[in-house]
């Protein structure tokens, strides 16, 4: 179809002044928090459920890719239009369309930004709980695409858990209802399936979450190691002990010494490793269960054990965890973020394993993670004028990968694998267990129009890693 | 197509002569058809290639762990071969540092629980039919207890899971790790899918510790309104008990019968049960037990020890202790929004008078989830008119924002009533799902939602 005839076919469903075709306009669109990138040919700001409906119907009528997009936040490349063709972007789709305290369930729009929900809630005592570390930013939508976590999902779950009704609009245009404010609905638990299916399968258009009464008390506590080895074994034990922390995020030195320059949270530099840990729950015994774990820490020879005594001292001490990420992005100008999990068990391992391989590449990496749940985030600096650099970067990042599997793991815990991992999959999956996977994809996008490139890798493609389709920005 | 028995030698061979069984095969008739063949297949190669076979030949196959919810959905399309998994029981992986297990889909969940009990942990699933359960059976059938108020549900524990589909293909999903999203969430697919998909052979489940102290809190109140209402007032609280369980007087005398609690008379009763550190479940009682006062509560009591589980083995195994010797026995599964369990209740009671029948209902009141009995002792009920009534249960459900389940009924009914609810719009997707993973129909036809 001609590209005018489109426009105003589409200016028709969502209005003039919400249909982009200007050169200017789509490179804003044309990436996210990953390294590639691919024009589209279109960006649509659809404001209703009936409008993503009608945009789709003419992009399947015509055949046309598209791809939904909230805050552009994923590091999988999720919301990258690969074919270019349309971006559904859903930020205007951005109201929280219900709140019911009652029943502990709010209804949004995928646009709303995850903290913003929280926020909306506060003043009632209640909190959305999953907290991605872009929580700021990142919409409730792409949470619900990539199945996002955060560090409080070591004890309440990811989003997936949190999520039990969707409103989606079938790559056909169908609308389509799964689930809701009650527990158990009959048939197929299409709710489930959909999370995390990375908006390959259709675009969600409502979301029906839980929602929790903020905890009553909340205890910080932050321990510093002379070895990694030492903070592993505190993880070990602390989960071995029969407590289960709200949060269990580790930093290695590199990560600490780069946060300690840019946010001065506290931290000690002379550590090789810190651990933040956070207990939530009734203030009744969280005082024991407190020194159980200071106890815990010092037995594997914390060198300090910080409690913080008041939330001011508690938000200083997640200051340097939060910004871990944008730290190591002032010391670098480009960094390539991992996003592997593996056994809680096999961590001191698999860490051994990362340090040799940046070693054998000849490159740094800083390693800030969700320990609690075996989630790491090794990151790796790029220098963009260093081909050479960025190159052994990327092979020393698929090692790592490969580390993770061999110690029983997987390639992503809570960013997804987009058209950053696709060509890895077969690292863990057989043909037969992809296979499964494609009969779920033909059912709800026979064509591939809806967010086509993702996922699954590329048909006859040799699986050899260094043939990375990257594309770097 | 009628399978000749050239096939079911083959189906012999497969599985070996001894473990292949037929005759004497009535217990393992599913809505009084008696399967042909009924096989204990003892590796998942052998599951395979049955299922190889079944799907060239037409066989249909009905899976089945310890049998305890065969009674579960509607009349099956037949029954070629019931395929049981009581001989892939083992636990292949544990690991306590990890708080993780893998185990075949025949392990009794109460074997699991044993194993992990030595190491203070335990998978905090609390479904019914707790003793003989295989964990294959319970993810197959989504099958949870009052502890889902706070530890969630089956969707929420499993976090790997291998299946053979028809055709043979033995397929993987998740992983061993608590965090995943490599891939599509095959886990909720076919959580819950009762056996229509493919069979479920191996199971990967994260784990809790074990609290340190386990109480339960009962109290008492003149009608479900106040019972109701303090399950509202707690589960909106910072409190964090792990279940709320309102059940009527009648269910809860016949469940707590013979157990050494004083009978609180006509009242309802709210079950409330603690874990945790011990300073938080003192807390939590007192705290509860002035709030209920308040609500007006007549009565209290505070359970410990070996009378504290007693008393959750009868809640949590309610189709067993509930009907005792009922000639007939009809339960449904209302899964309502939480605000609407006290209306449900109370439209329930009243058509119950209206229809001379006594429904027993008990409730996992926090999370939605009320249990309606009939028992029946005519010998020959009026079912056409039952399925009336049950359809008028179902409005109701819908109108409390949820849907209701028949769980448990006699042939006879379902030959008059969908068991399941509607699925609404999203039936069009399950259709052309199963249609995709079993193309032949040789899985359970028939049996589940929308005549899937």
């Amino acid at each position: 179809m001609d590209k005018k005839k489109l426009v105003v076919e589409l200016a028709e469903v969502v209005g003039v002044g919400s249909v982009f075709q200007d050169p200017e306009d789509l490179a804003a669109y044309q990436y996210d928090a990953y390294l590639s990138k691919a024009l589209p040919d279109l960006v649509v700001f659809p404001t209703t459920t009936e409008q993503v409906s009608e945009v789709i119907k003419i992009a399947h009528r015509e055949k046309i890719p598209f791809v939904a997009r909230g805050a552009g936040t994923g590091i999988s490349g999720g919301a990258i239009p690969v074919r270019g063709g349309l971006v559904i972007a859903l930020a205007r789709m951005n109201k929280i369309l219900e709140v019911d305290f009652e029943n502990r369930k709010a209804r949004v729009q995928p646009g709303v930004i995850n903290l913003d929900l929280s926020n909306f809630m506060k003043d009632k005592g209640f909190h959305y709980v999953p907290d991605p570390a872009s929580q700021q930013a990142c919409t409730i939508g792409g949470n619900v695409a990539e199945n996002a976590g955060g560090p409080h999902c070591l004890a309440y779950g990811v989003t997936t858990n949190h999520v039990l009704g969707l409103t989606v609009v079938l790559p056909n245009g169908e609308i389509l209802h799964t689930g809701g404010k009650a527990l158990d609905y009959p048939g197929y638990d299409l709710t489930g399936l959909l999370v995390g299916s990375e908006g390959t399968l259709g675009v969600v258009t409502e979301i029906v979450v839980r929602i929790e009464r903020r905890p009553e008390a909340v205890k910080t506590l932050l321990a510093s190691f002379s070895s990694m080895l030492d903070a592993a074994a505190a993880v070990s034990a602390i989960i071995a002990s029969g407590t289960i922390p709200a949060a269990l995020e580790m930093m290695d030195k590199p990560t600490v010494e780069a946060v300690e320059a840019y946010a001065h949270a506290g931290y000690p530099v002379e550590a090789a490793a810190v651990l933040l840990i956070e207990l939530e729950g009734l203030k009744d015994g969280m005082d024991r269960l407190t020194k159980k774990i200071v106890e815990i820490c010092q037995g594997c020879k914390a060198l300090e054990v910080k409690v913080a005594q008041n939330e001011q001292e508690r938000l200083q001490l997640w200051k340097g965890r939060k910004c871990a990420a944008g730290a190591i992005g002032r010391i670098c100008n480009k960094y390539y973020l991992h996003d592997c999990v593996v056994p809680r068990n096999k961590l001191v391992a698999v860490l051994s394993g990362i340090y040799q391989i940046a070693e054998k590449y000849g490159v740094q990496v800083a390693n800030v993670f969700h320990a609690g749940d075996g989630n790491l985030h090794p990151l790796v600096p790029l220098d963009m004028a260093d081909p050479n650099q960025v190159e052994r970067a990327l092979q020393a990042g698929d090692e790592i990968l490969k580390c993770c599997v061999e110690a029983g793991g997987t390639l992503s815990g809570e960013h997804g694998i987009g058209l950053e991992k696709n060509e890895l999959m077969p690292l863990i999956f057989r043909e037969e267990d992809l296979n499964a996977m494609r009969k779920v994809k033909t059912v709800f996008n026979p064509e591939d129009l809806c967010n086509p490139g993702k996922i699954f890798p590329t048909p006859g493609r040799c699986v050899e890693v260094t043939q990375r389709p990257a594309k770097l920005a | 197509m009628i399978p000749d028995e050239t096939v079911f030698k083959q189906v012999a061979e497969l599985v070996g002569e001894s473990n292949c069984f037929s005759e004497g095969l009535r217990p393992y008739a599913v809505d009084g058809i008696i399967p042909k063949r009924v096989v204990f297949p003892e590796s998942v190669e052998q599951v395979s290639a049955l299922m190889k076979l079944a799907d060239r030949e037409g066989l249909v196959v009905i899976p089945r762990g310890s049998g305890t919810k065969m009674g579960l959905g509607n009349i099956p399309k037949g029954v070629d071969i019931v395929l049981v998994l009581r001989k892939l029981n083992k636990i292949l992986e544990y690991e306590p540092d990890d708080l993780t297990a893998r185990v075949e889909a025949g392990a009794p969940l109460m074997a699991l629980q044993k194993r992990l009990g030595e190491k203070n942990q335990f998978l905090p699933l609390d479904p019914p039919f707790y003793s003989e359960a295989t964990l294959g059976g319970i993810v197959a059938t989504n099958s949870n207890g009052p502890s889902r108020f706070f530890h969630g549900s089956v969707r929420d524990l499993v976090i790997g899971i291998q299946v053979v589909h028809p055709g043979g293909a033995i397929t993987r999903a998740g992983g061993k790790v608590v965090k995943n999203v490599s891939g599509y969430d095959m886990n909720k697919l076919y959580t819950g899918s009762l056996g229509t998909l493919g069979i479920i052979t191996e199971l990967n489940f994260k784990l809790r510790p074990l609290p340190e102290v386990s109480k339960t809190l009962l109290l008492w109140f003149p009608s479900v309104s106040e019972a109701a209402q303090l399950v509202l007032q707690v589960s909106t609280s910072e409190l964090l008990p792990t279940a709320l369980e309102i059940l009527d007087p009648k269910a809860w005398k016949r469940l707590t019968g013979d157990l050494p609690i004083e009978n609180p008379g006509a009242s309802f009763s709210l079950a409330v049960k603690l874990e945790g550190l011990s300073e938080n479940v003192e807390r939590q009682i007192l705290q509860m037990s002035k709030w209920g006062q308040q609500q007006g509560s007549t009565k209290g009591e505070v359970l410990s020890g070996d009378l504290h589980h007693k008393f959750w083995d009868k809640i949590q195994n309610h189709p067993q202790t509930l009907p005792g010797e009922a000639l007939h026995v009809i339960q449904g599964k209302a899964s309502l929004w939480p605000s609407k369990v006290k209306d449900f209740f109370q439209a329930m009671a009243g058509l119950g008078d209206r229809y001379h029948l006594d429904p027993l209902m008990l409730s996992h009141a926090g999370s939605g989830i009320v249990y309606i009995y009939f028992l029946l002792e005519t010998a020959a009920p009026d079912f056409p008119t039952l399925s009336a009534i049950l359809s008028e249960m179902r409005s109701l459900a819908a109108r409390s924002g949820g849907s209701l389940v028949l769980e448990t009924a006699p042939t006879e009914l379902k030959k008059h009533i969908d068991v399941w609810d509607s699925a609404g719009d999203s039936l069009k997707v399950m259709k052309l799902l199963k249609e995709q993973f079993d193309p032949h129909e040789i899985l359970n036809p028939g049996r589940f939602v929308g005549g899937i």
